[in-house]
């Protein structure tokens, strides 16, 4: 039994609380590179979810306004007879939107619903010329959901391509794109616009 | 300057200024502990105590014997053992600090309401049009911010005016005039209502409230102190009380003099950099700050000043409520005690943001920034 008590002074009891202090400080160098690879996922994670939630926003909002538009071409049509043509364009764009919703590729996307954006643009620029219609508050009600929609649908775009753009810049960033790399994140396309008319959609005041 | 760099400017100034008044507390603090040390000298064991007692609380850092006994007390229990914890340098301190902490916890949990209820304001009504606008434009900027909607509110008012209120986001209130729906057009309602949206994503109420608590924790301590200073004159006449009497009143009117000073000036800083920070914040979101600019002149225009405010909520707002002729003078001692910046350079900012935008959009397309050919 003489081992197990151990006198004061046993030079022994010295190394081995050298080696278990050992042992601590490389565990903790290892945990540490851990923890903070753990830490960059969480965000990374978070990060993305928020991407997606932009992306799912845009979505809504292109839903509310194919929802809106038969509504307005309905209220407008009896006024604006001669517009028959533009009238005509809005809905085949609106169909050839709705129709690309749940399966189209974001490419063929982006292109019918900034093209529906376009001959919205241009089917309120043309109500500026039909007083009577700007002057019923049921189409003015109208005009303004719209001209919302066509906000919210860029806002949500904006929104979404920040958010996208900070994503896509953190998984090529060191330390962050090992772990990209590792989970498998990939870069999100952003929503441009290709055409610069299209970018300047026509802002209808109604003040 | 583009609104992103401007952002990075106004944060970073922010620190500095919360840094002052934080440091303009402590002095209040330390000042107000000496006065209280002073005060209450009789109270704590007869003149000439044990001297020389080191590692006290903080005793030795006065270096003054006037002091040290004091806060040695009899002697009879050891190194500062009956003094009571409050006439402690750090117990000051605490207390301070933790009235600050009081006085926020009850505006944190009850300020969104009771500023509400304060500017009589009512709750929106969608069926109305313009109200209807209102809404529709809160709700684009929430998406813009990546915010949940705000509720939103109406202020019985004709002037133009418009603040944001609420603890965090998800609490949050925006509240405009009447007058403000009636006289913009959609663009200004949208820039007016992302400036407020900003000083909802900027945490801006939370921010105040916390600079408003420390300002009046130290118009408190001052205020104490000048009135006990008062009293005390008259009641201490020995010798010995001499010089402790001098510390007190220089300590009361140091205190008063320099703390109220900084600590207004501070936090009237504090309010206007995150005025400029929501005019920043309103460019980002609504990619057009030329709209706020035009918002700004038609508010600043109107010389009428906005009823429903109180001068405890008129940091709030977007324009100065009293419409202050002080507020249009470029001066900069009136800019010092001034809750708002001056709106022809909130103006000028903004513009040269919108020109920063013009010059980017020139270059996407090829064309010379500056001249556009």
């Amino acid at each position: 039994m003489n081992q197990i008590i151990i006198p004061l002074r046993d030079p022994s009891r010295g190394v081995q609380r050298e080696t278990t202090m050992g042992l601590i400080t490389t565990l903790l160098l290892l945990a540490f590179p851990l923890v903070i690879a753990v830490l960059l996922y969480n965000s990374l994670v978070a990060l993305r979810a928020q991407v997606k939630n932009g992306w799912a926003q845009i979505d809504v909002q292109l839903k509310r306004r194919a929802d809106l538009v038969p509504n307005l071409v309905e209220s407008v049509k009896g006024a604006m007879n001669h517009e028959r043509e533009t009238l005509e364009n809005v809905v085949r764009l609106r169909n050839q939107a709705v129709s690309l919703q749940p399966s189209g590729s974001t490419a063929e996307r982006v292109q019918a619903e900034s093209q529906l954006s376009g001959a919205l643009g241009k089917l309120f620029a043309l109500m500026e010329n039909y007083p009577q219609i700007k002057g019923t508050q049921n189409i003015q009600a109208l005009q303004e959901e719209l001209t919302s929609t066509e906000n919210r649908i860029g806002f949500a775009r904006q929104h979404y391509n920040d958010v996208a753009t900070s994503f896509n810049a953190k998984i090529e960033q060191i330390p962050s794109n090992f772990i990209a790399s590792f989970a498998g994140m990939t870069a999100f396309p952003l929503w441009m616009i290709e055409d610069a008319a299209e970018r300047a959609v026509p802002r209808v005041s109604l003040k | 300057m583009n609104f992103v760099e401007a952002q990075a400017r106004n944060r970073q100034r922010t620190i500095w200024l919360i840094g002052l008044l934080t440091l303009a507390l402590a002095g209040v603090a330390w000042a107000f502990n000496i006065w209280l040390t002073e005060s209450f000298q009789p109270l704590f064991g007869p003149q000439g105590a044990v001297h020389g007692c080191g590692g006290g609380f903080f005793s030795t850092d006065y270096g003054d014997a006037a002091l040290n006994h004091n806060l040695q007390g009899t002697g009879t229990t050891g190194c500062g053992g009956n003094l009571p914890a409050i006439l402690t340098p750090a117990g000051t301190v605490t207390a301070a600090v933790l009235a600050s902490i009081g006085l926020a916890s009850f505006s944190y949990f009850w300020g969104d309401r009771t500023t509400l209820f304060v500017s009589g304001a009512r709750p929106v009504n969608p069926l109305n049009p313009r109200e209807r606008q209102f809404v529709n434009v809160a709700e684009e900027m929430a998406i813009a911010a990546g915010l949940p909607v705000p509720s939103l509110w109406i202020l019985p008012d004709p002037d133009l005016n418009a603040f944001a209120t609420g603890r965090d986001p998800s609490r949050a209130a925006i509240a405009v005039t009447e007058g403000l729906l009636e006289q913009l057009n959609r663009d200004e309602l949208q820039a007016v209502v992302a400036h407020e949206m900003g000083h909802i994503r900027n945490r801006d109420t939370l921010l105040l409230l916390f600079v408003t608590c420390m300002v009046g924790v130290i118009l408190l301590l001052t205020e104490m102190m000048m009135r006990g200073t008062r009293y005390r004159r008259w009641s201490l006449r020995s010798r010995e009380n001499g010089k402790g009497l001098l510390l007190m009143i220089l300590a009361a009117v140091v205190a008063w003099i320099a703390g109220r000073f900084f600590a207004r000036i501070a936090a009237m800083a504090v309010s206007r950099e995150r005025e400029y920070l929501a005019d920043a914040t309103s460019a980002e979101l609504t990619r057009n700050p030329a709209a706020l600019a035009s918002a700004l002149d038609k508010i600043s225009r109107s010389v009428q000043p906005t009823l429903v405010a109180h001068p405890a909520t008129a940091p709030l707002f977007i324009a100065d409520p009293r419409a202050h002729p002080l507020n249009e003078k470029e001066s900069r001692f009136a800019d010092l005690l001034s809750t708002h910046p001056p709106v022809n350079v909130r103006i000028r900012r903004l513009e040269s943001m919108a020109f920063a935008n013009l010059k980017r959009e020139r270059r996407e397309k090829g064309l010379d920034p500056l001249t556009g050919r």
